[in-house]
């Protein structure tokens, strides 16, 4: 574009304010035009003991909460529950792209080949890098802040004459459940203090007074975020013990705006259901993991109206095929949207189910996701499954150690689950002379 | 402008269909829009499993050697499908019949994917996979557990494996200049798209086809699209379109000729031996080399009706050029050549540069090859691709 030829400098920011495992604050400059790219470079921690990767599904991302710009107190753009969702963004690129170079990047484990030496196992492509016990050779991601802010996605650019006060606010995530792929080694991780905040700034002046001409402010698909919980089925304690249960929830945060993608996924909450006892390693990547439930039927009612004919959506063919048609390609290792799959020998390395994909993978995306495209008065969602503990020899929901496969079933039985929903709504930044009005529309 | 997912039941509604069974849709969207590009085939299959828990499949892992072509997945159902309009619209009659469905399919994926990029979602809700033993996990369904001497329990939780394909077919091969492609009633009046299902050789292979397991069964076999709100504008559509032809190569020298009733910018065609047509343990979708292809030669007159002759003896240019020929509006699936090659197939083709009216004009085929000498004859499955304006 014709700017890029007239005068675009990149500004290296330092953080004001670096709380160790808790937040981290940005500022910039009043007066100027920055662009939209928006990135951060050098994120990551250091660990006090054994070498460990971040969340294999969220990778660094895993390790924020909350993400926010501000201008002042009014909130630009904000996501909140950055790991969760960006765990589906990483998932939702196509596999050629993610073993390319997002795995470098972010530092996730999303990307597969087949490995032929073994029967053409599908394998994970790339180890993640690997967090350090020292700030000089412990990996440092750079995140693109238009992936998980909308509102710098849909602009060129970013006034700081307008918006007066600019700040960037991130607050960590330090769940043991969700954060890094062993857990327990959350107690040493320690934040990086020398994380950038790299940004554009045209300063070719008759460019910038052009450009400031023709603003009109931004409209965008704004991510926001909704849940309720399933609970566990207290009746359900013994080997043997099955029970259908529907969860219905009327989800009260998108009420009055215009959305128009969802994405709906259950995860647990239990540490039972997330990590391995034995070795505190996070099962599916814990929290992150998008649960298939037994007998799973999901229907949504919108204004009043059900938006699928009979029960709902009941089939794991059906539901894979509208998330592809709803959010486009998605990595997705075959078999992980089921329960599980068959394998006579997911303990060897010549298995179909290798290891590392019984470990990691299985049940693990089970991603629902729909268009809406119509303003919300009421949004009801009818979450029907199966809770049960299957009979056979070894399997005890309680103490797990029996089979790695087990361990991932543990999910199904007596657990509750917390359901996570975001959905895009339609929200516009208006400008107003020197003001502006944020609004949803 | 607020979407409704249609799933719409067959007009000849059975609790399960088997092979040669033909499936009629007729798709509802009487004062709304068809959303094009997203029409979807569902089923579940019920057998070989017979039941959630027993079934050749279902408890024991010995019955391994069974698959499905992983490039083709659960396209390899549908044998054929017809769309037709009815006389209510300004068009009518029937706009696609595609016969040979599954090799097209074939054909297609083996030129625009490489097994690693069967890791997609895309891939996995239509049973494709990156290799073919995968293939036998995800006939399985979903199963929890571990076993215990190759065997499950059945008390175990399980799942009959499930599909929803996205047919290759006219309408989900549209374009418009106006946004997502929608169809109205007043463009084409009602549609109806049939489907006839596959023998069981065609969708099945490996040595426990022939051994343990000899039919298969699908319920719960549904079509589902969305439908919009009418606006009432109708937008300029164009629908690629295929149709097809099967024709017998016993000779050395061979010259094959076509006339078909479609407006045609490219031909994609490929091979396999007549003697294992009937074969369910070989994969009867493979687009296998001749012996001793030495020369391919294409010719017909072009829209100013000068005479036109390709001639090809290098083996990469002929892939080079039936590459080019099967590439479509699907950007996330580039054709190449070194897809076909590492997927081991081989097909022929050619782009004509521009569109051939093959009703009023003939396209010739000469194949000199090592055919014949080996008393091997081969079925030459040919593929012309063209465009209907709505």
């Amino acid at each position: 574009m014709a700017f890029y030829n007239s005068g675009v400098k990149s500004n290296v920011y330092d953080p004001i304010l670096t709380l160790n495992n808790n937040r981290a604050e940005w500022q910039l400059p009043e007066g100027s035009l920055f662009l939209s790219s928006l990135r951060l470079h050098n994120v990551g921690a250091s660990i006090g003991v054994a070498d460990t990767q971040f969340n294999k599904k969220g990778g660094v991302w895993a390790y924020i909460k909350n993400i926010t710009l501000y201008d002042g107190s009014v909130v630009l753009d904000q996501l909140r529950e950055v790991g969760a969702f960006m765990a589906f963004k990483n998932y939702n690129k196509a596999n050629r792209n993610n073993v390319g170079q997002e795995i470098l990047k972010v530092g996730h484990a999303i990307g597969f080949l087949q490995n032929g030496t073994l029967g053409g196992q599908v394998a994970e492509a790339y180890q993640a890098p690997e967090i350090k016990t020292t700030t000089a050779t412990t990996s440092r991601f750079a995140l693109d802040l238009r992936r998980c802010l909308p509102f710098l996605k849909n602009s060129q650019f970013l006034p700081s004459m307008l918006y007066k006060n600019l700040r960037l606010v991130i607050e960590f995530n330090t769940d043991v459940l969700s954060t890094l792929h062993v857990g327990t080694n959350i107690a040493s991780l320690a934040t990086l203090t020398d994380t950038l905040l790299v940004v554009d700034e045209l300063v070719n002046e008759s460019v910038v007074a052009q450009a400031m001409s023709q603003y009109q402010g931004v409209s965008f698909s704004a991510m926001e975020h909704d849940a309720f919980q399933m609970v566990p089925n207290a009746a359900i304690v013994a080997a043997g013990g099955s029970a259908t249960a529907t969860t219905s929830t009327i989800l009260h945060g998108f009420q009055g705006k215009f959305v128009n993608r969802l994405l709906m996924f259950a995860s647990p909450v239990s540490s039972l259901a997330s990590a391995n006892a034995a070795n505190a390693t996070l099962i599916s990547s814990g929290k992150l993991r998008a649960v298939a439930n037994a007998d799973e039927v999901i229907q949504v009612r919108l204004n009043g109206m059900n938006m699928f004919g009979g029960t709902g959506i009941n089939s794991t063919g059906e539901k894979l095929g509208m998330l592809h048609d709803t959010w486009g390609m998605c990595d997705h290792a075959p078999g992980t949207e089921l329960i599980g799959v068959f394998s006579n020998l997911s303990t060897n390395a010549a298995g179909l189910a290798s290891a590392a994909y019984t470990q990691d993978l299985t049940n693990s995306n089970s991603y629902f996701g729909c268009f809406i495209r119509d303003r919300v008065e009421s949004l009801q969602v009818d979450y029907t499954q199966t809770q049960f503990i299957p009979v056979g020899a070894g399997f005890n929901p309680v103490v797990p150690g029996n089979g790695i496969q087990e361990l991932q079933d543990i999910v199904l039985g007596n657990q509750a689950q917390e359901v996570n929903v975001y959905a895009e709504v339609r929200k516009s930044v208006l400008r107003e002379g020197m003001n502006y009005r944020v609004i949803y529309n | 402008m607020s979407v409704r997912y249609i799933s719409l039941e067959p007009v000849n509604l059975k609790p399960t269909y088997s092979e040669f069974d033909t499936i009629d849709f007729d798709v509802v969207y009487a004062g709304r829009k068809l959303a094009l590009n997203n029409i979807r085939f569902a089923a579940t299959i019920a057998t070989p499993n017979a039941t959630v828990a027993t079934g050749a499949l279902r408890t024991d892992n010995t019955t391994t050697d069974f698959f499905m072509d992983n490039m083709v997945g659960a396209h390899a159902f549908i044998q054929q499908i017809s769309t037709e309009f009815s006389n209510a619209g300004a068009k009518s009659g029937v706009a696609e019949s595609l016969q040979e469905y599954p090799r097209y399919s074939k054909m297609y994926y083996s030129a625009s994917q490489s097994a690693n990029d069967q890791n997609s979602s895309a891939s996995a809700c239509e049973l494709r996979s990156p290799n073919m033993k995968f293939s036998n996990v995800l006939l399985r369904g979903g199963q929890t557990g571990k076993p215990a001497a190759n065997v499950y329990i059945a008390t175990q939780k399980q799942t009959l494996a499930n599909f929803s394909v996205r047919p290759r077919f006219c309408l989900n091969s549209v374009s418009s200049m106006g946004g997502s492609p929608m169809l109205s009633e007043r463009q084409v009046g009602r549609c109806r798209i049939s489907i006839r299902l596959a023998r069981f050789e065609d969708v099945f292979c490996g040595s426990d086809a022939t051994a343990n397991i000899t039919s298969y069964s699908l319920s719960n076999v549904r079509l589902l699209y969305q439908t919009y709100a009418d606006d009432g504008q109708d937008m300029p559509i164009v629908m690629r379109t295929k149709a097809n032809i099967k024709q017998n190569v016993n000779g050395n020298a061979i010259t094959l000729n076509a006339r078909l009733p479609i407006q045609a910018n490219s031909m994609t065609a490929s091979f396999f031996p007549v003697a294992d047509m009937n074969s369910a343990k070989l994969n009867t979708l493979a687009c296998q080399e001749p012996p001793a292809m030495s020369r391919l030669e294409f010719s017909f007159n072009d829209s100013t009706n000068a005479y036109i002759a390709y001639e090809l003896r290098d083996r990469n240019s002929i892939l080079q050029r039936a590459v080019q020929s099967i590439g479509d509006r699907d950007m996330t699936n580039d054709t190449t050549l070194a897809n076909i090659k590492n997927n081991d197939q081989y097909i022929i083709g050619l782009n004509f540069g521009n569109f051939i009216n093959l009703a009023r004009q003939k396209f010739s085929v000469l194949i000199n090859s090592g055919i014949g000498s080996n008393a091997q004859n081969y079925t030459l499955y040919s593929y012309f691709h063209g465009i209907m304006e709505l």
